[in-house]
């Protein structure tokens, strides 16, 4: 499509969204989604790899009997549809082709501790002496100013000073995180944003510009009552497990809910919310000859919890619901909780994830070949569906360098590094 | 000095959304320069100004914070959508649109003459947005749902908690911040293209697609291998120790992630090389995480009598990861968002002087301006005489046969 030449803020916009755009994308596990997304999007991605391979190469899961440079399932995951170029910027030739290839990008997204590429001569400034309009993105842990700004973080770490953290878990145990890494895919879909608005805003006003992702505000926002409780109340929000605790007597009644092969997700809401779920759950329970006095005579859109004392809620409610639950399957429960349109979801594994049927329906799932596998590769499709397909999932993760000879050439040199 | 433009100046959004994804989609575009109209009605109020916590607990459709927090930075019109000249105000505003927000359940903005078959022959280059539980189309198209059960059925809550108990799921409706996310790169990305192309697009945003791209690694895994990734607590399969330890107070935690042998040292080094630290074996991450128990048990007796905050900064001081587990009251003073000025102070009309919150990314030459929420109607005068040019009676007239409600 285009062979190594700059492409106009006018160009056409080719098979997808951002059709016809080149963004170079640098530094390990941080960056990995935001590329993917852009890449879905339809942007040429190309990563730039160091000789032993990205470091989120290393990351599991890993599939048994496969390449070890290929095998993590996290990278192939989160590097769909891009290329791959080996690039040692440990070296002045390295350094020297990657200006190149700057010269030739429309965006780089880049992960490295703040002023780590303006020691390696490759900071903004000397970029924009290459291609004067570049948009650059930098994904860091807390901003690239300010006191927290040289910490070093991980995931857990993110979670814990965002705030996140300390809401998340059973009460008398330590706050708990999700166990598969969050942040930098929060991080990474903002960064993919900004990459966008700027070219967006390059296109109108022919002005490129940096934009620097926070993943520590990112993650502020998912933990978006902890503040807020605290500005209107003067309250710290504690965390209360698979439950909610209502106001003003601190009625409590369970989110995750015991079922015969799993968990299911329900909530009891009070008020007019109660009123889409509560009715036909409490018929579907006298079906089953399973029904509830308590419930059978509730007014339900006056149902109040939190003016409902604990123990007329558990009698009434909580024990009769969660023994009729434990009497059923998860799919059991969510299929006729479908046709009878009572929120009682599944909590899925991986396993119920895929075994999704509106998933199959709308043919969401892509599966891929990959030179280092023998079977093919089951992944997330689209994030957005339009008529003509501008958001897709274009190919499998590259190689280590499989793009070398192809980007090298385009450039006028030989292949390799 | 650069030219310091708003990055989404001129663009008209008209949201139809209520709770959580779409709102907050377009008060990110807000902040980053959009003018962004919000219909909603006093006949049923977006579900979030009823939800706590509102401003010393006072119940109020104008008071609540949480609303607030997501609807920063908007303008507000109510419509009565019952009301056919209601219906048909919400056409005209659409015409004027750049891009449409729809976060209801599927074929409500259709039912209303809203659909983007409608609007698109009225605004031929419209992008509309459509964000739904399910998507547009598929037998789930219409269920109903909101982000807790969502976080579950995507499969992030299963991943959350201990793994001798029952997963208890992040705090919330967590699926509704990442949606955002992506339906603000998919209305970006359209725009762009729209610049480009002149062409406009329908984008089916399903919340579920959306979702469950966050835990793409474990599904190719078991579609591949037919393992099942369990939750672990705070545990990591490839670092070690990597937990969350007590501190001094009442419920305060430090993480401490080592994610290599170097940062093990730092972290023994800070420990005052304790004897049990000293064994070669936890030298290497296969040692450390044989005995990650031990270690975990180890590290909470260092922690415990010591303040989160000089833990965090003494292991930062050695380069290990570490990090307070801050509270709701933590976070207005720390001092990384106080730098940053991440909280915007904003009178509102009803609230008073409360915080709302910035969005993660910073342009170098476009500001990103967090203004406060609208109380709900509080421009449908200014829309319907300005931008919708109704006159001055023929406003009073709609007024009283209950358009604005």
């Amino acid at each position: 499509m285009r062979q190594g030449q700059r492409v106009e803020g006018l160009a056409p916009a080719g098979a997808g969204f951002l059709g016809g755009y080149r963004v170079l994308e640098l530094g390990g596990q941080e960056s990995l989604f935001a590329g993917k997304l852009l890449a879905d999007m339809g942007a040429e991605v190309i990563k730039v790899e160091p000789p032993a391979g990205d470091p989120a190469r290393q990351l599991g899961p890993m599939a048994p009997g496969v390449d070890p440079v290929e095998a993590s399932l996290l990278w192939q995951a989160m590097n769909t549809g891009k290329k791959s170029v080996i690039l040692d910027l440990e070296t002045y030739k390295g350094r020297d082709v990657f200006m190149e290839l700057a010269a030739t990008a429309d965006v780089v997204i880049e992960a490295y501790p703040p002023d780590c590429l303006d020691q390696m001569g490759l900071g903004f400034q000397e970029l924009c002496r290459v291609r004067p309009d570049l948009v650059m993105v930098s994904i860091t842990p807390f901003g690239d100013a300010g006191p927290y700004r040289d910490f070093v973080a991980s995931d857990l770490v993110i979670w814990a000073l965002s705030g996140l953290l300390h809401i998340c878990g059973d009460p008398d145990r330590p706050p708990v995180r999700i166990s598969l890494p969050q942040s930098w895919l929060h991080a990474g879909a903002d960064a993919a944003t900004g990459a966008a608005m700027a070219l967006f805003h390059r296109g109108r006003a022919g002005q490129g510009q940096r934009v620097v992702v926070s993943a520590f505000k990112a993650l502020e926002r998912v933990a978006y009552a902890a503040h807020i409780l605290w500005d209107a109340r003067g309250r710290v929000l504690r965390r209360q497990g698979s439950a909610l605790r209502i106001p003003p007597l601190g009625t409590t009644t369970p989110l995750i809910w015991p079922c015969a092969d799993g968990y299911v997700a329900f909530y009891l809401f009070g008020g007019q919310m109660g009123a889409v779920s509560n009715p036909a759950l409490t018929k579907w329970m006298y079906d089953q000859g399973m029904g509830s006095g308590y419930m059978l005579a509730m007014d339900w859109p006056k149902f109040d919890i939190g003016h409902t004392p604990q123990q007329e809620v558990d009698q009434g409610v909580v024990e009769p619901v969660a023994a009729f639950f434990a009497k059923h399957t998860q799919r059991q429960l969510w299929d006729e909780g479908v046709k009878r349109r009572v929120m009682v979801y599944p909590v899925n594994d991986a396993s119920g994830v895929l075994a999704e049927a509106q998933l199959a329906e709308r043919g969401f799932w892509v599966r891929l070949a990959h030179p280092a596998f023998d079977q093919e590769l089951t992944l997330p499709g689209p994030f957005v569906k339009t008529e003509e397909n501008l958001c897709q999932v274009r190919g499998p993760a590259p190689t280590l360098g499989q793009h070398n000879q192809e980007v090298f050439a385009s450039l006028g040199l030989e292949g390799g590094r | 000095m650069e030219k310091q433009t708003a990055i989404l100046q001129g663009v008209r959004m008209v949201e139809f959304g209520w709770a959580v994804v779409g709102p907050l989609t377009t008060s990110w575009a807000g902040g980053y320069g959009a003018e962004v109209i919000k219909v909603e009605t006093r006949t049923r109020p977006d579900i979030i100004r009823s939800m706590t916590p509102f401003k010393d607990d006072k119940v109020d459709l104008d008071n609540s914070l949480f609303f607030g927090r997501e609807n920063a930075g908007k303008k507000s019109i109510a419509l009565n959508m019952k009301h056919p000249q209601g219906r048909e105000l919400a056409k005209r505003l659409a015409a004027t649109a750049d891009v449409v927000l729809d976060s209801y359940t599927a074929g409500v903005m259709a039912k209303w003459g809203l659909g983007y078959d409608d609007l698109v022959k009225v605004k031929p280059d419209l992008i509309m947005l459509s964000s739904c539980m399910y998507g547009q189309t598929g037998a789930l198209r219409s269920m109903p749902g909101y982000g807790v059960p969502l976080t579950a059925i995507s499969g992030l809550t299963y991943h959350c908690g201990w793994p001798d108990r029952k997963p208890c799921g992040p705090y919330g409706s967590y699926t509704d911040y990442l949606v955002p996310r992506l339906n603000l790169l998919a209305i970006v990305s359209a725009l762009d293209r729209r610049r480009r192309t002149g062409q406009g697009v329908y984008l089916d945003a399903a919340q579920l697609e959306a979702s469950v791209q966050f835990v793409a690694p474990a599904l190719l895994d078991h579609a591949l291998t037919g393992r099942v990734a369990q939750r672990q607590g705070n545990r990591d399969s490839q670092a070690a120790p990597h937990g969350v330890y007590p501190c001094a107070g009442k419920d305060r935690w430090v993480a401490i992630s080592v994610m290599d042998d170097r940062q093990w040292k730092g972290l023994v080094h800070a420990m005052g090389s304790p004897e049990w630290a000293l064994d070669q074996e936890l030298e290497r991450l296969e040692g450390r995480l044989a005995r990650a128990e031990e270690l975990d048990q180890r590290i909470a007796q260092w922690t415990e009598p010591r303040q989160a905050h000089q833990v965090m900064e003494l292991l930062q001081s050695l380069k290990v990861p570490a990090g307070v587990a801050n509270d709701g009251r933590d976070l207005g003073e720390d001092p990384q968002l106080a730098f940053d000025q991440y909280y915007s102070r904003r009178g509102h009309p009803v609230m008073g002087q409360v915080d709302y919150a910035a969005h993660s990314m910073e342009f170098s030459a476009s500001p990103q301006v967090v203004e406060r929420s609208p109380c709900l109607g509080e421009h449908t005068r200014e829309i319907c005489q300005g931008l919708l040019g109704l006159g001055r009676e023929e406003y009073q007239r709609l007024d009283e046969e209950g358009v604005f409600k």
